[in-house]
């Protein structure tokens, strides 16, 4: 592999390098995911502090969805409500999408309809994990972060990432299979070096690796992520960076033991839950 | 279909729906989104002089908006999918999610059928 806009991994673990560390508090939040013992009170006080983040968070908990219109004024409150995990959930999900400013250079790439995907992959992960049993918080980081190797190239390799845009459109492929021609590596390793630098939950740096990949290390958050990333390509919510479905991996969806049947069900409640989501990415 | 508009407080009838909060000049919230107006709200909302508020009504489609409709949620799948080829669980979804999409334009079309 050769091409005029071949990168290697060493290039792209030094532009991840210039990537502005996370802030003290998101960091904390990420690593509680992890831990059984969590000074909840002493959390809900940091998070209180940064009014940025509090008010993107106070955003989404009064939307329509979760019925309080205007009547969550605080933190605290919103955890009364919405249950300490969901809030943690939606902190960690605004200091994430604060890290790559929405309009921080032009380019072709729309990096709003860019969240919009993630944060639905986000609401898809964390629904299907709520419904399986397993680890809603991090199925929704998991999820809000799958493609962030995309904005690493956006950022750092543009000229490459508009190569890439190029090829999608000309062979009519995947991003992940025009990255791959292109560059050589694709979207998902890059995501992987930059959680592996940010010290996120290790099943979270996997399951951003192999999510178009599932049968390289059976997990169950890279399943989630997967079937995740499909229906949320299904239910049209990035509909201007790609229109094209990825492939759905039996083995996966086998594993997860989804019930096709219930799928209109969950759907709909997907959609739901993404409507109010979203407002945590706007211009 | 879901149509909103702007109605002063004489077109407004008890039962529409608010689809937007009715706030005062000074940003105090009044009614939030989504809330049916009674007789007392429109007479509340009277004494503070508010002068219009945004409220969401179902419009029934015609036929031939709900046969556009329709040939658009096809189109748009068809092309999702241009790639997925004959591959058995990608046909399953795709025939789902026309499912999903033709039973979410009928039941917003419902009160045509009624009349039907």
């Amino acid at each position: 592999m050769s091409g005029a806009n071949t990168l290697t991994i060493e290039q792209v673990i030094s532009a991840a390098r210039q990537i502005p560390s996370l802030s003290v508090l998101v960091m904390e939040i990420l690593a509680s995911f992890d831990k059984k013992d969590v000074n909840f009170t002493d959390l809900v006080r940091k998070i209180g502090r940064d009014q940025g983040l509090t008010a993107r968070v106070l955003q989404v908990a009064n939307s329509p969805f979760y019925g309080n219109s205007g009547k969550i004024g605080s933190i605290k409150g919103a955890v009364v409500v919405l249950g300490f995990h969901n809030v943690r959930s939606l902190v960690a999900a605004a200091g994430l999408i604060n890290q790559f400013p929405i309009s921080e250079i032009p380019s072709s790439f729309d990096r709003l309809s860019f969240w919009h995907h993630n944060i639905g992959v986000a609401v898809c992960a964390h629904h299907l994990a709520k419904i399986s049993g397993r680890d809603e918080s991090l199925a929704f980081t998991a999820g809000l972060l799958h493609d962030v190797g995309k904005l690493v190239l956006d950022a750092y390799f543009n000229k490459n990432f508009a190569a890439v845009r190029a090829c999608c459109a000309a062979d009519d492929v995947t991003m992940v299979m025009a990255e791959r021609a292109e560059l050589g590596l694709d979207h998902a390793q890059i995501g992987y070096e930059l959680t592996r630098r940010w010290r996120f939950p290790a099943p979270i740096q996997k399951a951003i690796r192999d999510h178009h990949n599932p049968e390289y290390e059976p997990n169950s958050l890279t399943d989630l992520v997967h079937v995740a990333n499909v229906l949320s390509h299904m239910l049209d919510f990035d509909d201007r960076n790609s229109d094209l479905m990825p492939s759905l991996s039996v083995a996966a969806w086998t594993r997860l033991d989804m019930d096709h049947d219930m799928l209109p069900i969950q759907m709909a409640e997907i959609e739901r839950q993404y409507a109010s989501m979203k407002l945590l990415a706007q211009e | 279909m879901i149509n909103i508009e702007r109605l002063t407080l004489d077109q407004v009838e008890t039962g529409m729906l608010l689809a937007q909060d009715v706030c005062n000049p000074n940003g105090t919230c009044l009614l939030s989104e989504g809330m049916m107006l009674s007789a007392a709200m429109i007479a509340a909302l009277r004494q503070r002089e508010v002068d219009y508020v945004m409220v969401s009504q179902e419009v029934p489609l015609t036929l031939e908006e709900s046969a556009t409709l329709e040939a658009g949620i096809r189109a748009r799948i068809e092309r999702l999918f241009r790639v997925a080829g004959t591959d058995p669980i990608m046909l399953k979804l795709r025939n789902t999610l026309l499912q999903y999409r033709l039973s979410a334009l009928n039941k917003s079309n419902s009160p045509l059928k009624l009349e039907d």
